[in-house]
């Protein structure tokens, strides 16, 4: 296999073309629905589980994550959706779900989990938080010990723009996660 | 082999200037071919550090800001470009610079996604990242000719598949696998038909096969029983590849398709296999499901490949047929016959198995061939281990038929290490 100079100089320059925009694409798009997204607030639950190339992470449980449908035998495990949003008592929570993309901003992607007694239920795409390694399970261990304590409710800030969503902080009452554990 | 050219030359058994050539000759050679030692050690360091800096990124350290973390994480990318650029229009000839700037550009590539990935916490899981990074370093494999790359490269899109093709996450996106896969084979193609690096070629002979199964695996979904036609006829043809591209007598292929195919067939040859067949409904139904194509496809291709096979070689059987070249075909009839009559199948699989030992065992011993011998000796000996599983043989019998099979191993080495000491 031999290329010409000009061919290999040609592909070459594709190649780190294209190497850097995938990078630069992704912290463009975040950065666009962290300045010009809405900011909406989830009720969550953290739990830490690890992965092998990106580090430790803290999985968001989501609080409200179901919706009362006419039909639930039009849902299926796996399948994508689309939850238009609206602020129930301070938080987010999804009003409908629906099959296509809605015509309207609050919305954002959804994927069905299961159904059960008129509901369906579903999670979030942006379920994952990153952390320095050594505070991630601080944070799930601060989060047991914590327990009932109701009063200061553990909120996900994620920010969506057009259904693009970018998940921004965790806040437990006025401070965030990173600052209580540090 | 030493030669003094120059007392061949005198003896006027060479030519001045075949004495010549022959010089050039082993003086490009030793300054083309690639220090061996040298390759390897820059690939380990390149993936080692590589590794390195996907374990510090993953720290994900929290004391940097936004903008210095994305930052910092083109560095690796940039310096990974370079060296790259470097071996690919500067070091031309060499394959240690390939080799390792690939490397290390591939895990740079890696580390600055995931990095990216962290900082915004990027909606995306584990499997949506292993394709990114895949498709990303497909271009390296090509322009950098690196035969390492393309093993991190069928290594990551094989993980890719195991984490969407199967189970209950199995996803819609399962042909990517296949896209991707036989993007490389032109690549492949050229690895294996140059010989030049042999290394590599013995490396991708374990990987491939092993990506294939995991792939036709992924094919499986109604009618799952068919999909044991396609896994034998797949290392059928593995198999018969070891044997068409001999690199080297035993070869990955060639170890790979006959273990597979015998592991296949002691699993399937066990009662409890046949009793609990999901039987095939054969109406119109058969004709819309996947793995009905799939055991299809595979059985043709790994009969069209044996037809080609067997017409390079003159049709000459009695030279080129190996008993686990058969092996897909007569399955495949004992498969369609299992399912009006499963006991008879079973028992011809059993038979199929003792056919095979007996015939390793014959040819081992008339061409004086220790490893072969024992091979033979080990598949029948597997085949009887097998079937105390099935039977209600009491421990006393067990035992005596264990003792009987270690004694027959002693037996049969022993008669050939002394035959062999004797011619």
């Amino acid at each position: 296999m031999k290329y010409s100079r000009s061919l290999l100089t040609v592909g070459f320059v594709i190649m780190v073309v294209v190497h850097l925009y995938v990078p630069i694409s992704m912290i463009y798009d975040a950065e666009h629905v962290l300045t010009k997204g809405k900011a909406y607030r989830f009720r969550v639950a953290p739990i830490d589980p690890n992965d092998p190339f990106r580090g430790k992470y803290i999985i968001l449980n989501f609080r409200d994550n179901s919706c009362s449908v006419a039909n639930t035998e039009d849902w299926q495990y796996g399948e994508k959706a689309y939850g238009v949003l609206e602020e129930k008592e301070g938080y987010t929570v999804v009003k409908s779900i629906h099959k296509e993309r809605p015509e309207l901003d609050n919305y954002c992607a959804l994927n069905i989990s299961y159904t059960d007694s008129g509901k369906v239920y579903f999670s979030y795409p942006f379920d994952q938080y990153y952390m320095e390694e050594s505070k991630a399970p601080k944070a799930e261990a601060m989060y047991r010990t914590r327990g009932a304590d109701t009063s200061k409710p553990i909120v996900a800030v994620v920010h969506i723009q057009n259904g693009r969503a970018v998940l921004a902080d965790i806040r437990i009452g006025d401070s965030t996660l990173r600052e209580m554990i540090r | 082999m030493k030669i003094d050219l120059k007392e061949l030359e005198d003896a006027k058994i060479i030519s001045s200037d075949t004495a010549y050539a022959i010089r050039e000759y082993y003086r490009s050679k030793s300054t083309q071919s690639p220090n061996r030692l040298v390759i390897a050690f820059s690939i380990l360091g390149a993936v080692l550090v590589g590794l390195g800096i996907i374990l510090i990124v993953a720290h994900n350290w929290d004391q940097l800001s936004r903008g210095v973390k994305t930052t910092l994480s083109f560095v690796p990318l940039i310096v990974g470009q370079f060296a790259a650029a470097y071996a690919v229009f500067k070091a031309k000839q060499s394959i240690a610079w390939s080799e390792a700037s690939g490397c290390f550009l591939t895990f740079a590539l890696g580390a600055c996604i995931a990095l990216i990935s962290q900082v915004y916490h990027i909606e995306g899981d584990l499997s949506e990242f292993l394709f990114t990074w895949s498709v990303l370093i497909l271009p390296i494999v090509y322009l950098l000719r690196s035969g390492m790359v393309s093993l991190i490269y069928m290594v990551l899109i094989t993980y890719y598949l195991v984490e969407t093709g199967y189970g209950l996450s199995r996803d819609a996106f399962v042909y990517r696998f296949w896209v991707l896969w036989f993007a490389n084979v032109p690549f492949l193609y050229s690895l294996f038909k140059e010989k030049k690096h042999i290394n590599f070629i013995h490396l991708h002979s374990v990987i491939l096969p092993i990506s294939l199964s995991i792939g036709v695996g992924s094919l499986s979904g109604k009618f799952t029983p068919l999909s044991s036609i396609a896994f034998m006829s797949l290392f059928g043809l593995i198999y018969g590849f070891g044997h068409l591209y001999r690199v080297s007598a035993p070869n990955g292929f060639s170890i790979y398709g006959s273990l597979a195919t015998m592991f296949l067939l002691y699993w399937l040859s066990f009662e409890n296999y046949w009793e609990t067949l999901d039987y095939i409904d054969w109406t119109r139904s058969l004709f819309f499901a996947q793995t009905f194509y799939a055991a299809l496809f595979c059985f043709l291709l790994a009969l069209g490949f044996y037809v080609f096979f067997f017409k390079i070689n003159g049709w000459n059987f009695k030279d080129y047929l190996r008993p686990i070249m058969t092996v897909f075909v007569l399955y495949s009839l004992i498969f369609v016959l299992g399912q009006f009559m499963p006991g008879m199948a079973q028992g011809l699989i059993n038979l199929l198995i003792l056919g095979i030992g007996i015939f390793i065992l014959k040819q081992g011993a008339s061409s004086r061939h220790l490893g072969m011998m024992n091979y033979g000796l080990a598949l029948i000996s597997i085949l009887v281990i097998c079937r105390f599983f099935d039977t209600d043989m009491s421990f006393v019998w067990r035992g005596l038929i264990f003792i009987a099979l270690g004694f027959g191993f002693f037996a049969a080495n022993y008669r050939m290490i002394q035959y062999r000491k004797k011619t």
